[in-house]
């Protein structure tokens, strides 16, 4: 199959003619009698191309253009008129249709544009597949490290002990504002409109959840005692398993302690408790003394995957470290939920529990 | 109707529209060539000029001064210059032989008007068509027009093959012949779109190069979709034809 389409035309000899010749090119098509028609079709229905005549009764062409660009901006136009008008074709092109037929129509023509325009529609959607590689891969893979790198840097510097010599503090000064210009330049980059996706998990094997948390703790125990916050592992662990990339998954749970890191004050605790709730396996990071509305400012950027820069740092931060390990679980089948506790905030992740094979 | 004495084919066509107004379109054709009997002040306008916008496939001569196609639909086209091509109509056909009588929309019933003007006005390419008239059928659907124009064919190789020619029985030169026709009907939208302000003209033209347009592949795709209409006749004809076998 080439691509979907769906044709539009009041006219009954016409719409079957396009049927007959799409059809035989390899395409998938419906026919609409006119624009209600088909956009009752397109509720119910996915299509790459909508082939739209302009003078219809009950809904024109130019109506059902401007609702199909508006609901289904996936799907491409192009119009088909028996009446050559340029205004009318320069209006039907503002309001989003790719192309304007004059009819008869050379079939043939009309083939090799769709397909010229399915191809680009591919193009598109490659180069698109392809920035969000490079967004994950720039969030999760460069963007969770250097912060982390920056926040260890930060708490070394606050230490008031003494023991850091001035060379040593002026170097950790140069390196931390080298830090921060990657950070900056890093966040640029990501595209966050790039983000939506669901990366599958890269090696899917059996991954005992006690086992990463207890080495998440273990990597992050000495940045958390810097910072002045216990990293507290929970006692009701199940040792249960899922399916997926333990190396993923530990990097999307040091991300959660990481933010969690950001935003709590010194002298706070996170929780890091493993459970289970039927076939789901459950991870919460409770962290207590977080500073004012992190919930809010984190769930706000999560939910709308821009202007990351809107925020103060630390919570900035945190939300894009949150956002990458939400990347990582999304690709385990896994969902990500922050909630708002008394004391803080509550991380919440839902895994699904590996399916015991014989 | 056929009338003796004048040897002609009568058709008429009568368009009665839903908020009133009725319009009858008498047409003559000399019953031996089919060709249209032209009465009276024929109108001439600029689109009708041979040059204005050409057939690309046009074999007429440069000393042709006026589209035969052109000249014969110059009436028709502006009595529904400012027609919407979805209006609704009641279309009554009468013949000699019978009425037809469909409601329908302005552009489908046009387009079986056109279609009798454009085959009738001696264009040579549209002359392929010629004996269809002679059988013609109003509102016809795509597939009763595929059937019409592979019968007719189809007959006239058998005339060919009994006078001792080459009958092409393969089609292979109906699928060219409707390419040519697919060429004129697109010369002669373009000409017609110039001369409406709205698009009833034009689509009823379409109507007629979707048809035209369509029969190469049907051809090609060995008539796929009318082949299961025959599939009993041809059973009973193979068995008919085994039996008498000597």
């Amino acid at each position: 199959m080439v691509g979907r389409v769906l044709i539009v035309d009041d006219e009954d000899t016409l719409r079957l003619t396009i049927k007959t010749r799409l059809a035989s090119a390899g395409f998938e098509t419906e026919a609409a009698v006119d624009g209600e028609e088909a956009i009752e079709k397109l509720k119910s229905s996915v299509f790459d191309v909508v082939l739209l005549d302009i003078n219809m009764p009950r809904m024109d062409g130019i109506s059902a253009l401007g609702i199909i660009s508006e609901m289904y901006p996936k799907t491409d136009v192009i119009m088909l008129t028996g009446f050559a008008d340029f205004t009318t074709a320069i209006e039907c092109l503002k309001k989003g249709a790719k192309d304007y037929l004059v009819k008869p129509i050379d079939t043939t023509e009309l083939i090799t544009r769709m397909r010229s325009l399915l191809r680009a529609r591919n193009s598109e959607a490659a180069l698109g597949s392809l920035k969000k590689v490079q967004s994950s891969f720039l969030l999760d893979e460069i963007l969770g490290s250097i912060l982390l790198a920056s926040d260890l840097v930060d708490a070394v510097k606050s230490d008031k002990s003494g023991k850091l010599s001035q060379d040593q503090g002026g170097m950790l000064n140069s390196l931390q504002k080298s830090l921060e210009e990657i950070i900056s330049r890093a966040k640029e980059m990501v595209d966050p409109a790039q983000l939506g996706g669901k990366p599958s998990a890269r090696a899917s094997k059996p991954v005992q959840l006690s086992k990463v948390l207890g080495s998440v703790v273990k990597t992050m125990e000495l940045t958390a005692k810097i910072a002045g916050v216990r990293l507290n592992l929970g006692d009701d662990a199940k040792g249960q398993k899922i399916e997926g990339d333990a190396a993923g998954l530990e990097r999307a749970f040091r991300h959660i302690v990481t933010a969690a890191l950001q935003v709590s004050v010194k002298g706070a605790t996170i929780d890091l408790v493993e459970s289970r709730s039927g076939a789901q396996a459950e991870v919460k990071f409770i962290l207590s003394k977080t500073s004012e509305g992190v919930r809010k400012v984190i769930e706000q950027s999560l939910k709308q995957h821009d202007k990351l820069g809107q925020t103060a740092a630390s919570l900035e931060n945190a939300a894009v470290l949150l956002l990458a390990a939400r990347q990582i679980l999304e690709g385990h089948q896994g969902v990500m939920k922050i909630q708002q506790a008394k004391s803080g905030v509550t991380v919440h992740c839902e895994l699904p529990v590996r399916q015991r094979t014989n | 109707m056929e009338d003796k004495k004048t040897e002609k084919v009568r058709l008429v066509y009568r368009f009665d529209f839903e908020d009133g107004p009725q319009k009858d379109f008498v047409v003559d054709l000399e019953s031996d060539s089919l060709s249209l009997i032209l009465e009276g002040d024929h109108p001439k306008p600029e689109w009708t000029r041979l040059k204005y916008h050409q057939c690309e496939n046009c074999p007429l001569p440069d000393s042709v001064e006026y589209c035969p196609v052109a000249l014969n639909l110059s009436s028709l086209v502006e009595s529904f210059q400012d027609s919407i091509s979805f209006e609704k109509t009641k279309v009554t056909v009468e013949t000699k032989e019978r009425v037809f009588v469909k409601d329908t929309t302005l552009q489908k019933g046009l387009s079986a008007l056109i279609g009798i003007y454009m085959v009738s006005s001696n264009c040579p390419v549209m002359d392929w068509l010629r004996p269809m008239v002679r059988f013609h059928l109003p509102f016809a659907t795509s597939k009763e027009t595929v059937y019409r124009a592979v019968s007719m064919y189809l007959t006239a190789q058998f005339f060919i093959m009994r006078k001792g020619g080459s009958p092409d029985w393969e089609m292979k030169n109906l699928a060219e012949i409707y390419k040519a026709i697919s060429a004129v009907n697109r010369g002669i939208s373009k000409r017609i779109s110039n001369a409406s302000n709205k698009d009833a003209n034009v689509n009823a033209v379409v109507i007629l190069h979707s048809v035209g347009e369509s029969l190469p592949y049907v051809i090609e795709n060995g008539l796929n979709e009318i082949e299961p209409l025959f599939s009993q006749y041809v059973r009973q004809l193979e068995e008919f034809q085994t039996l008498s076998r000597p």
